[in-house]
């Protein structure tokens, strides 16, 4: 790994300047990083919308304030869940571009692939993405009385948010660890019988417990980033809808909020999110693995070699 | 990319002289605290005015001078909001209080302190800024077409598309925000291991560490603390087994140990000699003449 040769230099930064520096990010590759963001949200914004469609439709598009709020709460829930999952390829490109290597559509397919069984067990399920869709699928398309699965349902699902959370609060970096560090599930044994797990193999969660050691601080990191989020998210909202009464002179929330400026500034957040994500997790490495003391004492030490030579010292 | 240089938030500045220096960039995020520290004063001023004028009781005059009281408030309520940044970043050279607080500033985009013009321009397209300005009527329908919500949208679109972070005011004045930290204070930490202590007094007392070197081995002796016993030893290796030598040192001893030596050795002796009000600012480190030194 050669560190003097990264995309974003090698620096051990505070948060604030982490979240200015993924704007400098998405500044210089935005436009590709977009891309594969599109391609890796459209699937899932697809199933949003099928998942929540009959709620809408079946009104003749009249929603009333409470079918509203569930509307607009079960979308930003699905997101929320979803998005590690969908910007999968974001955080695999991210990665390759922080060391130089080009990402091809192969290469991202066959890390898919390979990495296959963690990312349904880990980032499906047990991150709760197929746990909340099914729940929304049975309140919308399967309960006989709507209204009341929908309050039952509402319920689970702030449960599961809650959970989901507190999982990606105390472990927020699986999804770089499981495709960008690519650890096996178990360790290797040896053949012949010997049960003792190869030395140089370390296990996905023997990686996963080094990285998210500082628990407390990591939640206190998500809870900062969500709390900028949602700010985000809320310029995002009134600039769009001004943007749309300004032009259209529709100032109320209509059905192209829902449909497609909600959604879409959800998934814009998302996206940022992930750049965020990935930088914090290179700033943990670098501070755990000491890429910039590692850097800083070559080059003082390829100083103090030059000025021997020049009998300096 | 190869031939990009890696990012960073640092912006250098070419002088007309063929002089390079380096800035820290200050992006909306690091300016945050700032500006909520700004209003806050501003705010707080306001408010103690308030109370200085009702516990005055100059209201109770108002009715003689009517409208013209009202006016007089509310022009000294713009005079005071909208002249606020542009006095201070004028006579502070760039900095308002919350900047100050916060180790800001603001300069030219050449690197020079920003005049009295600069500042106008970029306090009073502050307005510009807080577009688009969303109507009442998204909250509500019955509500007046009042376009009094900022967004923020035109800042954070203008910071998002220039590499140094400049807002629309700062694109019209040709400024932008720094960090401003001056001075680098060196850690004071506690080494307790007794095997150093032999090897502080092996290093040679002709040998002299560079700028550069203190301030290297003063980073890996406050980090060290986080990376494991054999990376520590690894890392520590690639700058001792260079240095051993010409310390006096026997190469085969500990590489860790021997760079938190030279740090004891120096850092122990430059607090000795310093026990005055500043000692923990250990003087190895005068403030950069240039603020290009800042990064370093």
């Amino acid at each position: 790994m050669q560190l003097d040769k990264t995309a974003i230099a090698i620096t051990q930064r505070n948060l604030d300047e982490i979240l200015d520096l993924s704007l400098s990010v998405l500044r210089r590759y935005g436009a590709k990083l977009l891309i594969v963001a599109f391609l890796g949200a459209l699937p899932f914004a697809i199933i949003n919308a099928l998942l929540l469609s009959s709620r809408t439709i079946s009104g003749g598009y009249v929603l009333d304030t409470y079918d509203r709020a569930v509307f607009l709460f079960w979308m930003a829930a699905l997101v929320y869940v979803e998005s590690p999952l969908a910007m999968a390829p974001v955080t695999m490109v991210l990665g390759n571009m922080m060391f130089g290597i080009a990402s091809t559509k192969g290469e991202l397919r066959s890390t898919m692939r390979k990495q296959w069984f963690p990312i349904v067990w880990i980032m499906s399920i047990l991150r709760g993405v197929i746990p909340l869709m099914t729940l929304i699928f049975l309140v919308e398309f399967v309960s006989y009385d709507r209204s009341f699965a929908t309050g039952i349902g509402t319920f689970w699902i702030c449960l599961l948010l809650v959970i989901v959370f507190l999982v990606r609060g105390f472990r927020p970096f699986t999804p770089e660890i499981l495709l960008l560090e690519r650890c096996p599930w178990y360790a290797r044994k040896k053949r012949g019988g010997n049960d003792e797990p190869t030395k140089s193999t370390i296990t996905h969660t023997q990686r996963s417990a080094r990285i998210h050691q500082n628990g407390g601080e990591l939640l206190l990191t998500t809870i900062l980033v969500g709390m900028v989020a949602f700010f985000f998210l809320g310029v995002l909202i009134v600039s769009s809808i001004t943007l749309v009464g300004s032009v259209a002179g529709a100032w109320s929330w209509g059905w192209w909020m829902d449909w497609f400026l909600y959604p879409l500034a959800l998934w814009i957040v998302a996206f940022w999110g992930t750049i965020v994500r990935f930088l914090i997790y290179m700033n943990m490495r670098i501070r755990g693995e000491g890429w910039e003391l590692e850097l800083k004492l070559k080059a003082e030490a390829r100083r103090f070699l030059e000025a021997k030579e020049r009998h300096l010292v | 990319m190869s031939a990009q240089k890696a990012l960073d938030l640092n912006a250098t500045v070419m002088t007309p002289e063929n002089i390079q220096f380096e800035y820290r960039l200050a992006g909306p995020f690091r300016r945050f605290p700032a500006f909520l520290l700004d209003l806050f004063i501003r705010a707080a001023t306001l408010l103690a005015i308030g109370i200085l004028i009702v516990c005055s009781g100059i209201l109770t005059l108002l009715p003689a001078v009517g409208a013209i009281g009202y006016f007089i408030m509310a022009v000294g309520y713009f005079l005071f909001d909208w002249f606020y940044g542009l006095i201070f970043e004028t006579i502070w050279s760039g900095r308002t209080p919350g900047k100050r607080m916060s180790g800001l500033r603001v300069i030219s985009v050449d690197g020079r302190p920003i005049s009295a013009y600069q500042a106008t321009i970029r306090n009073f397209l502050r307005f510009g800024d807080l577009a688009p300005l969303a109507s009442f009527q998204i909250l509500t329908a019955e509500a007046p077409p009042a376009y009094w919500i900022p967004t923020g949208g035109v800042a954070l679109l203008c910071i998002l598309m220039t590499a140094r972070f400049q807002r629309l005011g700062d694109l019209a004045a040709g400024t932008m925000v720094i960090v401003d930290e001056r001075k680098w204070v060196p850690p004071k930490l506690k080494l307790n291991d007794p095997a150093m202590n032999p090897l502080v007094e092996a290093i040679s007392p002709s040998f002299r560490m560079t700028r550069t070197m203190l301030r290297t081995v003063a980073l890996y002796v406050e980090r060290r603390g986080r990376l494991s016993p054999a990376r520590r030893k690894e890392l520590a290796s690639l700058l001792a087994r260079e240095v051993m030598e010409s310390a006096g040192v026997p190469p085969t001893s500990d590489p860790d140990l021997f760079l938190c030596a030279l740090y004891k050795r120096e850092y122990d002796a430059q607090w000795k000699s310093n026990e005055k009000p500043d000692n923990g600012r250990a003087n190895l480190d005068k403030a950069p003449k240039k603020l290009s030194e800042v990064s370093a």
